[in-house]
């Protein structure tokens, strides 16, 4: 490191230290000057509150003043209960005054401070007094508390609490400064320690030579003083840039210092301290600062020389009566500020008292209230000059009068304008001083009279009715304004310096200009001036305009009278107190009598019911000074009432008393009887528009504002009107396009019609109503205009048509269930139809379809929903009808049962409620499906949610469900059709067989008894033995034949018609006769009979036998010899039984459907071989038997085992 | 001289008789035999079918209505291995389009029941030539000797 970096950074660090010291101590100084302040602030502000409560036991009047102040100020009894407060008390925190003495005296500078010597308390407190700290980091306040003492008993405590923070970023910004002051003096030292450690030059050529580099901002050669790291300029940029860095240190240590002064200025501007004789011992910062005295100057009395010369001697008698009784004192009076000008300053002071009671010193604090003076001398000015305008009844004596106040209050002339012949502004009055200035005025006005066209100046105040404002006139304005050298001339000699036009405005009429001007070089004229000026101005129009209008009042008053009757309006006049004046001529033109007809008591001509509130209202303006205005009927000569609308006004005197009161009696009666007319056609539309079956509503236009509607607008949208503000507020309400989009607020046919006059017709709207629902509207929309045409309101009207639309929609249902029907052939489609579609329509979560069966509700089908449980379906799935249920009911009764929820179901069948309990059916509806009056069939809708069943879906529901009884008996029929078809077929068939077969059969016999018949005629030489095989052949052929055509006559006798006999028939009887017939049956088979007797049936017995013959006859015929055959008879349920059973060869299973058919054999071959004789037909006749006795008949067989014949007879009832 | 010949000789013509009806088949065999033809009989379409398999006929008189094998199938069975056998289908049925069918599917005689012995032996006669050879004629009867 060089030499020169070294020694530099030394002489730095050194200097830097000693800097940092001094920082340190002025800090340390100013802070506690600061904290000082306050503390002595609230000691001074609290003496004279302190000295009140002693005396007195209450705070001071004007204690309120305080409040400006950012302290509370409490005062405390001695237990330390709250007594009184005031001041900023909202802000402050509540504390008790043990709390703080406790708390001693601990001051909030800082430990640097403890380095100091004690700073002379320059306001100690009275003895007993404490200081406090409350608040932590965020905000502090300092408590300060002093004992109220009479005669050495402490009345109780007074406190003020105020908040440091305003004091304590005052503290934090004053380090931050010298922080940064101390910074840059440590560079700045550090700098010229560098430079002055250069033994090539002296210091000063150096400083001198980096300044002028610095000026000249151009790069000098040389050696490179200061490295540089990565500089790019020339070398000495670096000293440069230094230079810079000073400059700057410079200035912020200006700064800083400049603020810092200011702070502590500002603070010490507060308080000032005097020796007991009220000299000041000390020197006074802020005194200096605003009189500019030297210490020299103000010390002992010579600060009385600072005070205004006229108040002088008032202040100095207030100071010595102070000090002579020891009290507190306020003062006022204007105090020279260092340029000379007056200020007013509010002094307060309270003395300082030594232990012993005798005063130390005097505290004080002192206002600048020239501000406040200043308004208060012009409150004055314009108190006075109202008061004395309204004292001159002339307007122009008026105006004189305002002129003259002006000069000397606002300026040097003054001058009224008023506008005159040939739309020029010509003077009323100029006043000055001077007479011979004014005369040189008058002259110039003469020649160059003032336009109201003029730019500015008094022609534009006229025009515009705007003041205007001259802050100050030069001569070289005027050269510019005026070429006429005259003129200029003239102008110049006026000593105008700055001026202000005031346009005269009365009730918004300009009637004339005052000018006012000053010739006082110092003064000029500024926007307060002018505000004052306009002021005064006001109040001399308005007296202008109330002297002119008396003075009208005055000359016209005969005309008045005439012109009231014309014009239906009176004019009349009462004093302060509210006494008509001429009040015989005021009511007898109101009532239309003489005067001498007048009533004593003029109140009787007004209507009874309009006195007490008319009389009211009177006196009420009159106590108020205000303006009235209200109606009463008076009686009429001619007869009645007439209307009259009674308007009256003060008229105010200067002071603000009421000088008198003006009034006017209108007669209304006719405008009565059109608002009378207006309300009743009004009433008349209201009741229209309420009796309307539509919704009105009346929009305004543009805003879109809802002001009518009537109540079928809350019906049709079930919740109260919406009074919307504005189209964008439409959104409260939700529409619907039909294809489900939302409708914005502006697409509501009201706002597209308010917005572009449109008229919007007929158009549907879903809208969801206020309960929730869905509805549809109709709406019209159409744009009121008025006579120009101008678009005004919109109305919009609209109908309820939610009910033909649901009827439209469940008509368009309808139409597509009856469609889908129609398509539908079969049962299982039609079906399919009432179970999807059907339930669909009505919205139904699922459905069953019951057929009534035997006296049950049997499930043809039915599709779950996720509603039902299994368990359910099954319980339903075949209820007998006697059981009590929807259903059933439905079916019993042919009415159709709804069930709309719960607890309706619950009401009705309770004992159902707890098995349907899982079941989240909570509305159904039981439709009867009739064919004629017959129910032939139940469909059961299950709901998901609650159904209000209402009188449209009934209807709907109903009309659904005849077109699926339709559609299902359609399908019945076509069904049965088919199967009769198939039945015809299948007879037609069996027919076509039988006759086959019966040709057959028929032909085989007759075939072998032909051709044996012709081979014995045709061989007689033929052996013997072949000859009677062939005879026997033909003979048994023959009888076969003969059984045969018995057989098939039996058949087609029955097929006739063939009704058998009925008689009573002991059937064990018969059977016994039988077996006993047909032993010779048995030769090779074994008979077991076991009958039971008797048993007694109704029926022809012969055939019965038959029948039985025939199944005997059977089971030989299919039993092979040996075997068994049993024939049984029993009574069963009321039915004789008979069985009859073989150990034959039984018969196959497919076999066992056909048995009964004619012709039908198992087994042909076996069978014919073994017995020729058998035609076939047994069975079949068998069966035609058995069905004759109303019976039934099976075969129960097994292949090898045998096979067994069950007849079931009914039996004759005993 | 025996008028009725029976037996099987080489010289004599056989004819199978397949019918199930037992008094159908009496007759048939009492007549034929008595014209000198070899009467075979069979009472199911099986039997018949096994008979002219073991000893082919000349002729075989089928009926249509009988359990299990009918006369329809018979026939078509028979034509498998006897294409030439000449059948003469013997039935009480007496549908036309029945009968045109058989004879199409190989039938070379349909007679309808009843029929008299006479005209069964002419289309017999008719179908084997039997007529020529044989010592009794129904036109005939007290002929030869």
């Amino acid at each position: 490191m060089p030499l020169r970096l070294r020694l530099a950074l030394i002489y730095g660090l050194l200097a830097s230290l000693a800097l940092a010291l001094a920082v340190l101590l002025a800090y340390g100084y100013y802070a506690r000057a600061t904290y000082r302040n306050l503390d002595g602030s609230l000691a001074v502000l609290l003496e004279p509150v302190r000295q009140t409560l002693a005396e007195q036991g209450r705070f001071p009047e004007g204690i309120e003043a305080y409040r400006s102040y950012p302290f509370a100020i409490r005062y405390y009894d001695p237990g330390g209960r709250l007594v009184e407060s005031a001041g900023n008390e909202p802000q402050a925190p509540q504390v008790e005054p043990g709390k703080v003495l406790k708390g001693g005296n601990p001051l909030p500078y800082g430990w640097w401070v403890a380095l100091l010597p004690r700073l002379r308390a320059s306001s100690p407190p009275p003895a007993g007094s404490a200081y406090g700290l409350l608040g932590g980091a965020g905000e502090r306040w300092r408590v300060y508390v002093t004992p109220v003492r009479q005669g050495g008993r402490t009345l109780g405590y007074l406190q003020a609490v105020g908040s440091l923070a305003g004091f304590d970023r005052a503290v934090a910004e004053l380090r931050l400064n010298l922080i940064g002051a101390w910074v840059a003096g440590s560079l700045l030292v550090l700098g010229l320690g560098y430079l002055l450690s250069s033994p090539a030059l002296t210091p000063l050529t150096r400083l001198a030579r980096s300044a002028g580099r610095l000026v000249a901002s151009s790069p000098v050669s040389g050696a490179e003083p200061w490295p540089e790291r990565g500089a790019q300029g020339p070398n000495d940029s670096g000293l440069a840039r230094l230079s810079e860095t000073l400059d700057t240190a410079f200035a912020q240590l200006r700064s800083s210092e400049g603020r810092f002064r200011a702070l502590v200025e500002a603070i010490s501007q507060i308080v000032w301290v005097r020796d007991a004789a009220g000299n000041f011992a000390d020197p006074q910062p802020g005194w200096e600062r605003f009189t500019g005295q030297s210490f020299a100057q103000y010390r002992g009395q010579g600060w009385l020389e600072a005070v205004h010369p006229e108040h002088r001697e008032r202040v100095a008698g207030v100071w010595e009566k102070a000090i002579r009784e020891g009290q507190r004192y306020e003062v006022e009076y204007p105090l020279r500020r260092h340029d000379g000008a007056y200020c007013w300053f509010e002094v307060r002071a309270v003395p300082v008292r030594n232990p012993d009671g005798t005063v130390r010193e005097w505290v004080g604090i002192h206002s600048d209230i020239s501000e406040r003076k200043r308004q208060e001398g012009r409150l004055h000015f314009l108190q006075e000059a109202s008061e004395r305008l309204s004292r001159s009844l002339e307007p122009h004596a008026a105006l004189v009068e305002a002129a003259r106040m002006v000069v000397p209050a606002l300026g040097d002339w003054c001058g009224v304008y008023l506008p005159g012949q040939d739309e020029t502004l010509e003077p009323l009055v100029i006043y000055h001083t001077d007479p011979a200035k004014v005369e040189l005025v008058q002259r110039m006005l003469s020649r160059y009279p003032i336009r109201p066209d003029a730019p500015q100046g008094t022609g534009a105040a006229f025009r515009t009715g705007k003041a205007q404002l001259l802050p100050v006139i030069t001569d070289a304005l005027f050269e510019a304004l005026v070429a006429d050298p005259e003129r200029l001339e003239m102008l110049k000699g006026l000593e105008l310096r700055s001026g202000m036009s005031l346009p005269l405005v009365a009730r918004g009429e300009v009637l004339g200009v005052i000018d006012v001007v000053s010739s006082d070089p110092h003064r000029r004229y500024d926007p307060a001036d002018l505000a004052l000026g306009e002021e005064f101005a006001r109040r001399a129009a308005a007296a202008l305009d109330n002297a002119r209008l008396l003075q009208g009042l005055r000359q016209s008053e005969a005309r008045y009278r005439s012109l009231v009757e014309a014009s239906a309006q009176v004019v009349w006049r009462a004093d302060r107190e509210g006494r008509l004046l001429e009040p015989q001529a005021r009511w007898s033109i109101l009532s239309g009598m003489p005067p001498e007809e007048l009533p004593k008591d003029l109140l009787e001509l007004v209507h009874p019911e309009d006195r007490e509130p008319g009389n009211r209202r009177w006196w009420r303006a009159i106590e108020r000074k205000g303006a009235l205005s209200f109606e009463q009927r008076v009686r009429w000569a001619g007869g009645g009432y007439r209307h009259w609308q009674v308007r009256a006004a003060p008229i105010f005197d200067a002071d603000g008393s009421v000088r008198e009161w003006i009034g006017t009696d209108s007669d209304i009666t006719e405008r009565k009887r059109a608002e009378e007319a207006l309300k009743q056609s009004e009433q008349h539309i209201r009741t229209v528009l309420e009796s309307l079956p539509v919704g009105v509503i009346v929009a305004e236009a543009p805003s879109g504002r809802l002001v009518q509607s009537n109540r079928e607008v809350e019906r049709i949208w079930r919740q109260p009107f919406i009074a919307a503000e504005g189209v964008s507020e439409y959104r409260q309400c939700l529409g619907y396009y039909p294809d489900g989009r939302e409708l914005k607020p502006e697409e509501w046919p009201l706002a597209r019609t308010l917005r572009t006059g449109e008229a919007v017709e007929g158009q549907e709207i879903r809208i969801r109503r206020g309960d929730g629902t869905l509805g549809t509207i109709l709406v019209s929309s159409v744009p009121l205009r008025d006579a120009s045409g101008a678009l005004v309101a919109g109305v919009v009207a609209f109908s309820d048509i939610s009910d033909r639309k649901l009827a439209e929609e469940r008509l368009g249902r309808l139409q597509r269930v009856t469609s889908s029907f129609a398509e539908a052939q079969t049962l299982p489609e039609v079906r399919r139809v009432i179970l999807s579609e059907v339930t669909a329509a009505l919205g139904a979560a699922g459905g069953a379809l019951r057929r009534v069966e035997d006296g049950a509700l049997v499930v043809d089908t039915h599709e779950l929903g996720p509603h039902l449980s299994n368990q359910t379906v099954r319980r339903f799935a075949h209820l007998p009808l006697e059981v009590a249920s929807a259903g059933t009911d439905a079916a019993r009764s042919g009415e159709a049962v709804f069930i709309p929820d719960l607890a309706d179901f619950a009401r009705r069948y309770p004992e159902l409620l707890e098995p349907l309990r899982e079941d989240r059916t909570q509305a159904s509806a039981h439709l009867p499906l009739k064919r004629g009056e017959e129910v032939f069939a139940v469909l059961s809708l299950n709901f998901a949610e609650p159904h209000a069943w209402d009188e449209g879906e009934r209807a709907f529901a109903l009309a659904l469900a005849e077109r699926a009884a339709v559609a299902y008996e359609r399908a019945r029929l076509f069904e049965e059709l088919r199967a009769s078809e198939e039945r015809y077929r299948k007879l037609a068939e069996a027919q076509k067989r039988f006759v086959a077969d019966a040709a057959h059969e028929l032909r085989a016999p007759l075939t072998s008894i032909q051709g044996n018949l012709e081979i014995l005629l045709n061989y007689p030489q033929m052996p013997q033995t072949e000859r009677q095989e062939a005879l026997q052949d033909a003979t048994r052929e023959s009888r076969r034949l003969a059984r045969l055509v018995n057989d098939l006559l039996a058949l087609a006798r029955g097929d006739a018609g063939l009704r058998l006999r009925q008689v009573p028939v002991d059937l064990g009887a018969a059977l016994e006769e039988l077996v006993s017939e047909t032993r010779p049956l048995f030769k090779r088979h074994r008979l077991e009979t076991c009958l039971h007797q008797p048993l007694e049936v109704q029926g022809d017995r012969d055939q019965l036998k038959q029948l039985a013959l025939i199944l005997l006859e059977n089971a030989v015929k299919y039993t092979p010899p040996g075997g068994e055959v049993r024939l049984e008879l029993a009574s069963q349920n009321g039915q004789a039984v008979l069985r009859v059973a073989d150990t034959g060869i039984g018969i196959a299973p497919e076999d066992l459907p056909h048995v009964f058919e004619r012709f039908y054999r198992a087994d042909r071959a076996r069978m014919r071989g073994e017995d020729p004789g058998g035609s076939g037909l047994g069975l079949s006749i068998a069966k035609w038997i058995v069905d004759q006795h109303g019976g039934e008949i099976w075969l129960e067989s097994e292949l090898g085992e045998g096979t067994t014949a069950i007849v079931r007879l009914p039996t004759r009832p005993p | 001289m025996n008028l009725i010949r029976f037996g099987s000789g080489d010289d004599v013509q056989r004819i199978l008789v397949v019918d199930d009806d037992p008094s159908v088949r009496s007759f048939l065999r009492r007549g034929f035999s008595l014209e000198g033809y070899a009467v075979q009989l069979a009472a199911s379409g099986e039997e018949g079918l096994r008979a002219a398999e073991t000893s082919p006929p000349d002729l075989m008189i089928l009926d249509l209505m009988m359990p299990a094998l009918d006369g329809h199938q018979t026939l078509a069975r028979l034509r498998v291995k006897s294409p030439d056998l000449p059948v003469l289908l013997l039935s009480g049925r007496d549908n036309p389009e029945e009968q045109e069918r058989l004879l199409r599917d190989g039938a070379n005689a349909y007679l309808v029941k009843p029929v008299g012995f006479a005209e069964l032996l002419a289309e017999v006669r008719r179908l084997i030539g039997g007529l020529e050879r044989g010592d009794v004629g129904l036109e005939a009867p007290g002929g030869a000797g």
